[in-house]
């Protein structure tokens, strides 16, 4: 068990999701929160990530970013993981370009969990045979195996 | 060599965008720049890096800083963990 497997599901993993430009991504993003999920607004996820990365790039740096706000819908925190088809700029300050996204909601009151959670992410992130794996996954099934078994 | 000890005293923590601030602010200076706990000093220049650390409101952690300019990093790197990130509270 570790992170992912608590916040990500098949249907939150998103494999090679095609998209120019961070709005784009965003919005594929904010509607794989509410699949099945029908208390979560689509369009309060999209906002909300549009505005958290207006105060600063969510880019983590070697391709990868956490794009994440607080959600008033959201009564537990959920994640979704996706990888690009296309790698977009998103000003990282290490200026690499990002293929691989890990999308993070929590609850407005969540500090300590949401802190929790940044870095147990940040701690598989910075692997670089995690992320190796991950890009180089056949399908979203493969790529939730990984990121949900990962030690 | 600097030792300090910081007190992180923003609502929010040391989460992603002042984890970003802090890294951010760290990589403008040559010294090696280090933060962490008793257990685990990591590189304050790695927003990952600074992030793994979870350190919530009220946790004091280690700051230790090695190189040329150590002392105006210190001091800036102190003022800005102090200024709350510049986050209104």
């Amino acid at each position: 068990m570790n992170i992912f497997s608590e916040l990500i599901t098949p249907e939150r993993t998103l494999f090679k999701i095609s998209g120019r430009s961070k709005k784009r991504i965003f919005e594929v993003l904010a509607s794989a929160f509410s699949l099945g999920v029908t208390e979560i607004s689509t369009k309060e996820v999209y906002e909300g990530l549009l505005e958290r990365e207006r105060l600063g790039s969510t880019g983590l740096g070697m391709g990868v970013a956490i794009p994440h706000c607080r959600v008033e819908s959201c009564i537990a925190p959920m994640g979704v993981l996706a990888s690009l088809d296309h790698e977009i700029d998103f000003d990282c300050s290490d200026g690499h370009p990002v293929n691989l996204l890990f999308a993070l909601i929590v609850p407005y009151d969540a500090h300590q969990d949401h802190l929790d959670i940044l870095s147990e992410v940040a701690k598989l992130f910075c692997q670089e045979n995690f992320c190796g794996d991950l890009r180089t996954a056949k399908s979203s099934l493969e790529m939730h195996l990984i990121s949900t078994n990962w030690k | 060599m600097i030792r300090s000890k910081i007190k992180i005293v923003n609502k929010l923590g040391l989460h992603a965008r002042a984890a970003a601030k802090f890294a951010k602010c760290a990589s403008r200076f040559s010294s090696t720049i280090e933060i962490g706990n008793k257990e685990r000093m990591v590189d304050g220049k790695s927003i990952m890096s600074v992030m793994t650390l979870a350190a919530g409101r009220g946790t004091i952690l280690q700051l230790s800083i090695t190189g040329s300019d150590e002392e105006a990093a210190n001091s800036e790197l102190t003022e800005l963990v102090k200024s709350y990130f510049g986050e209104k509270d």
